[in-house]
């Protein structure tokens, strides 16, 4: 009976650091589980994530970068650069996690950026009618003249392929296991605490439109997060088919040094070293909020007396159900983030995009089981939105994430 | 007791939230765009404060506005200016560098010639503050000085390439109305009406037209035989990068590439292409035939724009209707009847334009019109066709003298013309005393535009300057220059200057004492090629102290306003200025200055033999009466043109077609300037006797006088009181807010930073 539950918490500590990675469903079955002592879990994530719009300063939907009004030098305005970026990044996130005793668990991630590809999505509004070439300037005429200055036209850029992220190390404690009042009335709750090694890139500076592969440019979780999670289960009242959660959080950014642009690639665009100093600071926002969520088990599905429970299907009864459905809320807040360099009025330009402001994280997942049929595996798929409710200051990225894991214990 | 494990949860939240507001940071804010800044001492020393205290600004706008923005900008140019200029074919000005070089020169020259030891050791003590070479704060001060004259060359030599209106007339006869319609002096004359050749004017071009009588106009595109440097791209019909074999000499192509069908670049020997720059090729590379293919002098007709007050017309509308002038004189005559790139069309185009209702009755009508020619330019890019200055036509409809009372002649009515949304107005000062305010203090007013590049604004300071030795003075300025556009002294005395582009500058001087010295040879070769033989050697150098550091000099040194004239006078001028000053006692003055780089003796009637012309709003211009630049005897204005020195550069007319125009003739903001002039002129008139600090704000502030793209500075002073109202930091810096700093309670407490 104790290894049927500790299989069965195996499987619900996965919500763990899928939720402390960011990336994909946060707890399909609970904020609070822990790995049985000695068990691993390996969790092999793909993760398909696209923005294109910014939630700015009012809460209103924009594009990431602001429009550019660009004019001839005493001559009217050229016209109007509007610039949608669409960035879409694909990674492979690989998670590895070991329970130390019942009630504290360890994971590893370390995820693997496959491709990053940002368009510029440049276009073109047309503005006065220019004496000198005697028409208005096309966008054709604008990239022209701006090729005469040795600008070239930004195009799409696709890059990070196979590039590490940040590495992700975390430990949850769920302190309630031994209080006996606590699991009477079903009540869990554990601290998790995770912290990341900088393996990741920033972003090539000389680039217009690129990204990094920290978790910072990922801008999905704090180099240090700290976690207070609570579950409710109705295991007497519903037969166990559902499960309440809370999750208060606050994630913290170590301030970061980056290179400043030369212009080497685009001179006329990112020639910022001479003022801006060779290397500028960032100190993100930190991150704080809570989430709320339910695991529902629509279908419990048969229990079959396969190999993994020695052919008992009594025992298969106490495996997860085959299919679990999860909807999550989350509330972020995010604290206005720091650029400093030599120049205040660049700090300005960057910091004006990263005021306070929040997000609202809209999420859903579907885990299905294969334990009580004998396989062992659970495969699951997450959809994660930021551009359903609207935010402010932030970026309205919306995830996919399909995973498989794997749960083993080698001794 | 048994605890409540609620309340632990609740306890918990609550540890958590309260750490997360406890750590919550502030949000950013936008940075002041605007510093005020006290320097004290020596130039050096106040050099070095200024360097200190602003290093990142002033890196900032060197690179921005220089390395990012005007000298890629200028560098476009060099394929206009080395086929003339063949200095600047030479490797030291290749990839990239010529600009800045060209730049670089100027300024070194300047320092070594002309600049004083205070404004060489305030430089020096920015450069040491802000930690960057010598020679980029002296490319950061001069750089305007040079960029003005090299825009005229550029603006001259495209100019004698685009198509020029020739000749006007409106089809009606005239000689029988009762009046001299066209101002030559006589009522109903037998040839009343046509304006053979036209020439840009001041004026209406014509009054009391009948309102059924269409517009003629002569546009002519000159012929000229090519450059001495080439782009093959703009031969037609070719493939992009290659050139019909054809058309090249075969000593100018490597032997192996001989008989090939197009060349590239590639095909080229080294020594044909060292004499150009790349894309161009020397001309004596290529077939004459080949090469007069590109400026066909075609003028084209589908170019045609013409706006008729506020109304757009173009190419292909009922109003507007062209003809070729076959039989006429056509340029480029003589070339073989089947070759491939003889040109057909090279022949003036008459157009005729005529509103569908007719012209208004009794009233002043504007016409804008635009026009281009058939030359492929692909340099600087985009590619385009060569376009002529906007020329706006004026004149008045049948009545127009009975109903208003003025406009007997042409000279009464004023070209003013319409709103034009595709250009801005220009740089004004106007100072008034007195009459003409309201408590009959002086009060000057000064708004300049040229560029602000998005970004120039957001370097500005207001200096206050502390020397050892002269007056403490204020001056609107911007992160590493010493000078600005306009400031005042403790003593009152004020100062604002515009620029007024003129071909009387150093620039050109020295270009054309290069073709007097080769005369003879440009005569037999009246050409391009002629002219770039007789050019060897020469550079575009600036000469003379930059408007600006006068301006410094003026405030430093000087309490009123006829000793500023007379410093002003004594100086020799980078380009042409036009200068306002206003003093405590209501001493105002208006300076127009240009470089005299020609002996000007030969033209008293203009009495420009010096490059200086003065006058006040008691002087009338002697040949027709009105006061110069002032509504009445308590004000005086300045906009980007010159109203006393019209002939800024005397007639050189055995230069024929390489003879420098005056600035009318040439330059975009003539017309512009004009119209900002008149409506600056109506603004001063109409609130006469009740000006006030806020009513000249108002006044800077008329949308029609407000550069809203490229405004840089805005103030006002009332010399007497020795306050400034500045506006800096914003664009256009006329809308403000203008703030007050009062310059006497300033000293008079200690004046401390």
């Amino acid at each position: 009976m104790k290894r049927r539950t500790e299989f069965r918490k195996a499987l619900n500590l996965l919500a763990i650091f899928l939720l402390s990675l960011g990336f994909s469903a946060s707890a399909w079955a609970g904020f609070t589980e822990t790995l049985p002592q000695g068990m691993f879990m390996l969790d092999e994530a793909f993760v398909y994530s696209y923005v294109d719009s910014i939630w700015d300063n009012h809460d209103d939907e924009a594009p990431i970068l602001e429009a550019i009004d660009r004019y001839e030098p005493g001559g009217g305005k050229q016209g109007v650069i509007h610039v949608r970026p669409k960035a879409k990044y694909m990674i492979l996130i690989n998670k590895l996690q070991y329970g130390i005793l019942d009630d504290l668990s360890i994971g590893l991630g370390i995820p693997i950026v496959l491709n990053s590809e940002v368009d510029p999505g440049l276009s073109w509004e047309t503005g006065d009618y220019q004496r000198q070439i005697g028409r208005p300037y096309s966008e054709d005429d604008f990239w022209a003249w701006a090729g005469s200055m040795g600008q070239s036209k930004p195009q799409k850029w696709s890059g990070n392929k196979g590039k590490l992220s940040d590495i992700v190390l975390g430990l949850r404690w769920q302190w309630t296991q031994r209080i006996e009042r606590f699991q009477e009335i079903d009540l869990h709750s554990a601290l998790s605490i995770s912290g990341i090694i900088p393996t990741g890139s920033p972003a090539d500076p000389e680039e217009v439109v690129s990204v990094g592969t920290t978790m910072y440019d990922l801008h999905t979780m704090g180099d240090l997060a700290f976690h207070l999670s609570f579950d409710k289960k109705f295991k007497e009242e519903l037969d166990n088919r559902l499960t309440l959660g809370l999750d208060v959080f606050y994630e913290t950014f170590f301030p970061r040094e980056r290179d400043a642009a030369e212009g080497t690639k685009h001179p006329l665009l990112l020639t910022q070293k001479p003022y801006i100093g060779n290397t500028y600071t960032i100190k993100p926002g930190d991150f704080s909020g809570f989430g709320v969520q339910a695991d529902v088990v629509p279908y419990r599905g048969p229990a079959w007396g396969t190999w993994l429970v020695d052919g008992d299907a009594e025992k298969a009864e106490n495996l997860p159900p085959i299919l679990t459905v999860s909807v999550n809320y989350t509330f972020m807040y995010l604290q206005q983030s720091d650029w400093r360099s030599n120049f205040d009025q660049w700090d300005w330009d960057k910091e004006k995009y990263w005021r306070p402001g929040y997000k609202n994280f809209i999420s859903g997942t579907a885990l299905f089981s294969f334990l009580r049929l004998g396989a062992p595996f659970q495969l699951y798929c997450n959809v994660r939105f930021l551009s359903l409710i609207p935010g402010k200051n932030t970026r309205a990225a919306d995830v996919v994430t399909t995973g498989i894991q794997v749960p083993f214990k080698f001794w | 007791m048994k605890k409540s494990p609620w309340l632990v949860v609740v306890l918990c939240i609550s540890l958590v939230f309260l750490g997360y507001f406890s750590i919550s940071c502030e949000e950013a804010t936008e940075p002041s765009y605007t510093q005020f800044a006290v320097l004290e001492g020596t130039p050096y020393e106040r050099g070095l404060q200024h360097g200190t205290q602003f290093k990142p600004l002033i890196r900032s706008l060197y690179t921005r506005l220089l390395t990012t923005s005007i000298l890629p900008y200028l560098n476009r140019e060099q394929g206009s200016i080395a086929p003339v200029l063949p200095e600047y074919n030479k490797p030291e000005y290749r990839e990239g560098k010529f600009s800045y070089v060209m730049v670089k020169e100027s300024g070194h020259h300047l320092y070594e010639n002309f600049l004083s030891d205070a404004q060489k050791d305030e430089m020096r003590g920015i450069a040491e503050g802000a930690d960057m070479e010598l020679d980029e704060i002296l490319i950061l001060n001069t750089f305007f000085d040079t960029m003005m004259g090299f825009r005229g060359i550029v603006s001259f030599i495209q100019g004698i390439q685009d198509p020029e209106i020739k000749s006007l007339w409106f089809d009606t006869d005239l000689t029988q109305d009762g009046f001299d319609n066209d101002g030559s002096g006589i009522k109903d004359n037998s040839d009343e009406g046509p304006i053979d050749p036209y020439k840009t004017s001041f004026h209406a071009v014509m009054v009391e037209v009948p309102t059924d009588a269409p517009f003629h106009m002569v546009i002519e595109d000159l012929y000229l035989p090519g450059f001495a440097c080439m782009d093959p791209r703009n031969l037609t019909p070719m493939a992009e990068f290659e050139i019909e074999s054809e058309c090249v000499d075969l000593s100018c192509i490597q032997p192996e590439f001989q008989n090939l069908d197009n060349f590239r670049r590639e095909h080229f020997t080294e020594e044909a292409l060292n004499s150009c720059l790349e894309p161009r090729i020397g001309i004596e590379c290529l077939d004459i035939y080949c090469a007069e293919a590109m400026d066909p002098g075609c003028v084209n007709p589908d170019s045609i724009r013409i706006q008729m007050n506020d109304t757009l017309y173009v190419a292909g509308d009922d109003a507007i209707e062209w003809k070729r002038l076959e039989g006429s004189e056509a340029t480029g005559d003589g070339l073989p009847e089947d070759h491939p790139y003889r040109r057909v069309c090279n022949y003036p185009l008459e157009v005729t334009f005529f509103p569908p209702e007719g012209w208004p009755e009794a009233s002043e009508v504007s016409l804008l019109i635009q026009a281009g020619d058939q030359s492929p330019v692909y340099s600087p890019e985009p590619y385009h066709n060569r376009y002529m200055r906007d020329e706006r036509i004026v004149f008045t409809t049948k009545g127009f003298y009975e109903k208003e009372g003025y406009g007997k002649v042409p000279s009464e009515v004023e070209n003013r013309g319409a709103v034009d949304p595709n250009s801005q107005p220009t740089s004004i000062a106007f100072a008034v005393r007195n009459s003409a305010t309201k408590d009959g203090d002086p009060i000057m007013a000064h708004h300049y535009a040229l560029l602000d590049s998005d970004m120039v604004h957001e370097h500005s300071i207001l200096f206050v300057h502390k020397p050892d030795d002269g007056y403490p003075h204020v001056v609107l300025g911007f992160a590493g220059l010493i000078w600005g556009f306009a400031g005042m002294n403790s003593e009152g005395l004020s100062f604002g200057f515009t620029n007024s582009d003129t071909l009387d500058n150093p620039l050109v001087g020295v270009a054309l004492n290069k073709i007097y010295e080769n005369i003879a040879d440009l005569l037999e070769n009246p050409d391009l090629v002629g002219l770039s033989a007789a050019m060897q050697g020469v550079k575009m150098l600036a000469e003379g102290i930059p408007a600006g550091m006068i301006g410094r000099d003026v405030l430093a040194h000087y309490s009123t306003v006829d000793e500023a004239a007379k410093y002003i006078h004594s100086l020799h001028h980078s380009y042409g200025w036009n200068f306002l000053l206003a003093d405590a006692e209501g001493g105002m003055v208006a300076i127009e200055v240009d470089s005299a780089v020609l002996d000007n003796d030969e033209h008293p009637d203009f009495g420009d033999r010096d490059g200086f012309m003065y006058y006040t709003p008691e002087e009338g211009n002697p040949e027709d009466g009105p006061r110069w630049a002032s509504v009445g005897d308590d004000d005086l204005r300045i906009s980007s043109h010159y109203q006393k020195n019209v002939v800024d550069i005397p007639p050189q007319p055995i230069m024929s077609t390489f003879e420098p125009p005056r600035q009318m003739f040439w330059t975009g903001y003539f017309l512009r300037s004009l119209r900002t002039f008149y409506v600056l002129g109506d603004q001063i008139k109409e609130n006469y006797s009740n000006i006030d600090v806020a009513k000249a704000i108002e006044i800077l502030q008329v949308p029609d006088l407000v550069d809203k793209r490229d405004s840089m500075s805005a103030a006002v002073f009332e010399p007497k009181k020795k306050i400034v109202h500045w506006s800096l930091g914003v664009v256009p810096a006329s809308d403000g807010p203008f703030t007050a700093f009062d310059l006497g309670a300033f000293l008079e407490e200690g004046g401390a930073k």
